[in-house]
């Protein structure tokens, strides 16, 4: 009985073998950010892609007792040049001595130019939606000039570049001008369906990275067709409704005001029956207050804020109708939801004029769009005047 | 060696409306959502899923109703009162190879995906060969005891299930679940067994209820057991579309545990939370292999009265891992789990009228 025991214990040993994908933390590259360019040096018949993958080095942060450790960056950016993204990947394990580590990345830069290309972009997001080990809230963000330059900026309060753009991103409730950098789980979305798209542009500046405007994807192609300005983006966010906040100048009765939006709702109805005329009526509707003024008017004289708020309307209706056109005229596409809206509201009459929208009959650069603006003036601030006009005329 | 054995070896009503879910909910739902988004347009997909749903409800209550018919006998027993002896082994064998390829498709199933998003280099074989020998382990145990293992989880299951629902709730977006409505009628024969794929283990009515002390309250406690994977399922699919979209749902390989990478515990401190979804859903898909191969035993043990259980056991282990490796790649599997599925509602639903009908006609009374 007894040997029968130790022969099964024996038996047991071909157990302890230990574990397949064992791996020391030490031996990870956790990669945080990776940034997309076009290569210098260009061969062969497809295009040559670098890449670069911002490595948190450890040791670079110190504890908050030792006050961290200047002498040493707490991070290594590498970069390598190829055409398979894969391909790439492996070879970094080989120069870096350990294998990068995707499932903590946080953001994605992708050089404007790079963009540019048609079906570039898409070939490069492929391997990041497909990989099990990314994650889709990952950001995505284009560069105005060279994609490596962002995630080699030395920002003061954060000590990693690529977390940096995303504490950026934090304050996008303060202004208005801003977009949310796309989330990857958005961007397949938006490729499968084949919506257009907007991606923030991104700008280094000295230690600081800069939003600037964002690019227009073509969600058939896509691929960078255009960019809009930070006042333009405002423009789109009322009407996408996406807006966190934000302020606009204004003119009434020549003062300059500001007004402050706290929060702002949009109301799309789209009129579908004409297949070849559409129309889309855009309700807006804010609420804020004023921020600032550089007048001495009263704001509590009830006929004057109706001049206020109407001079506000037409200050806003102004940004959207011209966002609008822009889109309608120049540029000649739907980057505000619209499609999406018809695809959802209108399933059946869209699968029938989906082909013409842009291109075609050119359905949405045709379409009729109303748009009505609805301010409420919650507050003036903690008082009514800072400064007599009368006195000091 | 010595065994611990319970006082006795029967259950409660309450048991079979835990054992219920405790099968149904498995692997099935980790996919399941492609495959309905694929189909379907915007968030229809929900209608199948409690159409059919509706239907398995009713099964469950038919198949405990007339089980219960017959207390204290066990499957073979009663069914070779009412269509001979030859007939009945021949159905009793069909259960066990049922649920043995259950138990099958299950381990690959569970290896395929703790492969791809777990363990990167262990071999599938490894994996597959790990989770079985666990599940022989459990088998091999009272049979009673794998209730107590249900009860066990079965909270634990729900309440993780919930978690990545609501804590999704920050990225549901209602446009995506529109339009509704649009799915063409002619689709929708096809829509529903796709959706049936899901509700896999029924069968275990017909065996368990013998082992049940009060026979008569079983057919409401099966009904009411049947109603939380429906509720959940239907949850998940309106989950994975309001957060995905259509489009991408239909693209994912495995929708609902891309839900559970997607949730980002506000603060920022956790944000790996799909090691814990696995962990718990690991657990569910335990359970419903280790039910199905105690029904194939327990079928296989009426049958060979003389035989040990453990015996049985160390029969059936090799075939099951066999059989589990046999499918080469993704597609294949997927086809394993098509066929799988609709047998097993034919097998069942063919049972489930064959029994009554004969047992009229012969005039073999219930309720002795």
């Amino acid at each position: 009985m007894n040997k029968k025991y130790l022969f099964l214990l024996c038996c047991f040993c071909f157990f302890l073998t230990g574990c397949w994908d064992e791996m020391n933390i030490e031996e990870r590259g956790f990669v945080v950010g990776v940034a997309f360019d076009l290569a210098e040096e260009q061969s062969g018949d497809s295009p040559m892609i670098t890449m670069t993958n911002q490595f948190v080095v450890p040791a670079g942060f110190g504890t908050p007792s030792e006050g961290g450790n200047s002498s040493e960056k707490p991070y290594s950016n590498l970069s390598v040049t190829g055409q398979s993204l894969f391909e790439m990947t492996r070879e970094m394990a080989t120069i870096q001595g350990n294998a990068p580590y995707y499932e903590h990345l946080q953001s994605i830069v992708v050089a404007e130019e790079l963009a540019q290309e048609p079906h570039m972009f898409e070939n490069v997001m492929d391997l990041l939606i497909r990989d099990p080990e990314m994650r889709r809230e990952t950001r995505v963000v284009v560069s105005a000039k060279k994609a490596k330059d962002i995630l080699e900026i030395e920002p003061t309060l954060e000590p990693l570049p690529a977390m940096h753009i995303n504490t950026v991103n934090d304050n996008i409730d303060r202004a208005g001008g801003l977009i949310q950098p796309l989330r990857i789980g958005e961007l397949n979305e938006y490729m499968l369906e084949e919506y257009n798209y907007l991606i923030p542009i991104v700008r280094a500046f000295e230690d600081r990275i800069i939003f600037n405007g964002a690019g227009i994807f073509d969600g058939k192609s896509n691929q960078l067709v255009d960019t809009i300005s930070g006042l333009e983006i405002f423009g789109v966010n009322l009407i996408t409704g996406k807006l966190k906040g934000g302020f606009i100048n204004f003119k009434a009765k020549d003062e300059k005001m500001v007004y402050e939006i706290k929060q702002a709702k949009s109301n799309i109805k789209i009129e579908a029956d004409q297949t070849d005329h559409i129309t889309i009526d855009i309700e807006i509707d804010t609420e804020g207050n004023i921020a600032e003024t550089f007048g001495g008017r009263s704001l509590l004289d009830e006929n004057y804020m109706e001049v206020v708020n109407k001079h506000l309307r037409e200050e806003i209706k102004h940004q959207v109708t011209d966002i609008l056109k822009k889109g309608q005229e120049e540029i000649g596409m739907d980057f505000f939801g619209f499609s999406k809206i018809m695809r959802e509201k209108h399933y059946k009459t869209w699968e029938k004029i989906k082909g013409d929208w842009e291109d075609g009959k050119n359905i949405f650069q045709n379409a009729t769009i109303n748009v009505t603006v609805e301010n409420t003036i919650r507050t003036v601030g903690t008082t009514n005047r800072t400064k007599d006009l009368k006195r000091s005329e | 060696m010595k065994r611990f054995k319970y006082g006795d070896e029967r259950i409660s009503e309450r048991d079979i409306m835990v054992a219920i879910p405790s099968i149904v909910i498995g692997v099935g739902i980790l996919s399941l959502p492609r495959d309905l988004a694929a189909l379907t347009i915007g968030s229809d997909g929900w209608i199948p899923l409690l159409v059919v749903g509706l239907m398995i409800i009713f099964v469950c209550w038919a198949i405990a109703k007339f089980a219960s018919g017959f207390p204290n006998q066990t499957f073979l027993t009663y069914a070779s009162k009412i269509v001979t002896k030859p007939v009945a082994i021949v159905l009793t064998c069909l259960f066990a190879i049922v649920s043995i390829f259950i138990t099958s498709f299950q381990i690959r199933k569970i290896s395929n995906i703790a492969q791809q998003y777990l363990f990167d280099r262990t071999p599938i074989e490894v994996i597959a060969l790990t989770f079985l020998l666990v599940v022989v382990y459990a088998v091999a145990g009272s049979r009673v005891g794998l209730f107590r293992i249900n009860l066990l989880f079965m909270p634990i299951i729900l309440f993780i299930a919930c978690t990545v629902i609501v804590f999704n709730i920050g990225w549901f977006d209602f446009g995506n679940l529109l339009p509704v409505f649009q799915t063409p009628v002619k689709d929708y024969p096809k829509i529903f067994t796709s959706g049936s794929a899901a509700y896999l283990g029924v069968g275990i009515l017909w065996f368990y209820l013998s082992l049940v002390d009060e026979p008569k309250k079983a057919p409401k406690a099966a009904a009411l057991g049947m109603c939380i994977p429906v509720g959940l399922y239907i949850l998940i699919f309106i989950m994975c579309i309001a957060v995905f979209g259509t489009e991408v749902t239909s693209n994912l390989l495995y929708p609902t545990v891309e839900l559970a990478k997607v949730v980002e515990i506000p603060g920022g401190f956790f944000e790996r939370f799909e090691s814990v979804f696995f962990v718990i859903w690991i657990m569910a898909i335990f359970i419903t292999a280790t039910m199905a191969m105690d029904i194939g035993v327990f079928a296989l043990n009426s049958i060979f009265k003389n035989t040990m259980k453990i015996k049985l056991i160390f029969i059936c282990a090799p075939f099951i891992y066999l059989i589990a490796m046999f499918p080469k790649d993704v597609t294949e599997l997927d086809l394993f789990g098509t066929i799988l599925s609709n047998s097993i509602i034919i097998l069942n639903l063919s049972v489930l009228i064959l029994l009554p009908v004969v047992a009229k006609i012969r005039g073999v009374k219930r309720n002795e």
